[in-house]
């Protein structure tokens, strides 16, 4: 099943960078995986797959800045 | 809270320490460090420590250089202050540096010194300068904090490791530096050695709390992280975001322009140009340095084997050239 993988809030910011895929389009992962990377002011937080599955298309790349909430990717759960 | 003895003077163990008790050792509270180390360039985890370093000077006066886990500027650590770690078990995924920093500030007015202000956000200031910078990092569950306190901390040092190397810049950087930055040890109201103050904040962060010491078991697992992680130059370098750099020098054999774009750390693609006579292509300097981590060493090792294909412009010229 497809989803979409958003970007997650983690304080008071409003955007936050993306700093890390550690997961190419086509790759597997399982659950606990850490999917990506997040800074905002100051905190670097990882992200862990919920449940297994394969990474889709990725809509930004490692150093943008996104609005929290906004789709990043796309990932198939099997 | 636990106050855990930090035995190592060079950054990398003390990462090592940190995140083993992050990921692996749980003391079953909170944990608390205070530390100091030799003179270390600390990076943010995707900083790139090429643009925010003096590579030169920092290579010339041994100053280390590290990567941390958590977000934040490259700043200048040296034995003249101390950083502090908390540790805490919680599943909040919110980022909340205030009950990590408020403590400091309270213990900091206990030990006497004078007018301190959180910012609210990262920073503390004693009479509106700044002695504290704070960071994070989330991992399995636990919150990884980090602030560095400036005590006795050569503040020439802090502007010479981070700034090119002109003059007129250097001394006006320091002045800047010395407008916004302070040492707390020029703000107490009595007089304490940096030693005696760590033990008073200590004691008044912990409450008077327990304290442990690693074993030698312990201290093995820890230095093997180091050695395999936070001390590598794939680590410090390799988390280092995509960049570009293009240099241009003018040697005996001529003009001599170099790009590079890097990538994770090491060299993706080259150009070479000039007006120089060479029995080396393009592609062939590009297959030379191609997949090379992109540091000082490394790059001289692969330009090694041009042994001369470059006419009246040496491995050593090019060298400084990059670095």
């Amino acid at each position: 099943m497809k989803k979409d993988i958003t970007m997650p809030g983690f304080g008071d910011d409003k955007e936050a960078t993306l700093v890390a895929w550690n997961f190419e389009p086509g790759d597997e992962f399982k659950k606990g995986d850490i999917l990506f990377e997040v800074e905002a002011a100051k905190a670097v937080s990882e992200v862990e797959a919920t449940e297994d599955g394969i990474m889709g298309e990725q809509f930004f790349e490692e150093g943008d800045e996104v609005n929290l909430g906004e789709k990043i990717a796309e990932i198939e759960t099997k | 809270m636990i106050f855990v003895n930090t035995p190592y003077n060079r950054i990398y163990e003390v990462f090592a320490l940190e995140y083993w008790l992050a990921t692996e050792k749980d003391l079953g509270d909170d944990v608390f460090l205070l530390w100091s180390t030799v003179p270390t360039m600390v990076c943010g985890k995707y900083q790139n420590p090429y643009e925010e370093i003096n590579m030169d000077y920092v290579r010339k006066n041994n100053v280390l250089i590290s990567r941390r886990m958590s977000g934040g500027g490259t700043m200048y650590v040296d034995q003249g202050g101390m950083q502090f770690t908390f540790i805490t078990r919680d599943s909040d995924k919110e980022i909340s540096f205030e009950k990590f920093v408020y403590p400091v500030v309270d213990a900091l007015k206990k030990l006497g010194v004078e007018d301190v202000t959180f910012t609210g956000r990262n920073d503390i200031l004693v009479c509106g300068k700044k002695v504290s910078g704070n960071s994070q990092y989330k991992v399995k569950g636990c919150t990884v904090h980090h602030g560095t306190l400036l005590y006795n901390t050569d503040l020439e040092q802090v502007v010479r490791s981070t700034t090119p190397d002109e003059q007129k810049i250097i001394s006006k950087s320091i002045k800047s530096v010395r407008e916004r930055v302070t040492n707390i040890s020029e703000h107490m109201n009595r007089v304490m050695t940096i030693d005696e103050f760590k033990e008073a904040l200590i004691n008044e962060i912990t409450a008077g709390g327990k304290r442990y010491e690693l074993t030698e078991e312990e201290r093995g697992i820890i230095e093997k992280m180091s050695a395999e992680k936070f001390a590598t130059k794939e680590f410090i370098f390799g988390n280092t975001p995509k960049f570009e750099i293009e240099k241009k020098g003018y040697f005996k054999g001529g003009k001599v322009t170099i790009g590079l774009t890097v990538n994770k750390g090491k060299i993706s693609a080259t150009e070479i140009s000039g007006d120089f006579f060479g029995t080396i292509s393009k592609e062939e300097f590009s297959k030379l340095l191609t997949g090379v981590t992109y540091e000082r060493e490394a790059v001289k090792s692969a330009l090694q084997k041009l042994q001369g294909n470059i006419y009246n412009v040496s491995e050593e010229e090019l060298l400084g050239l990059l670095f």
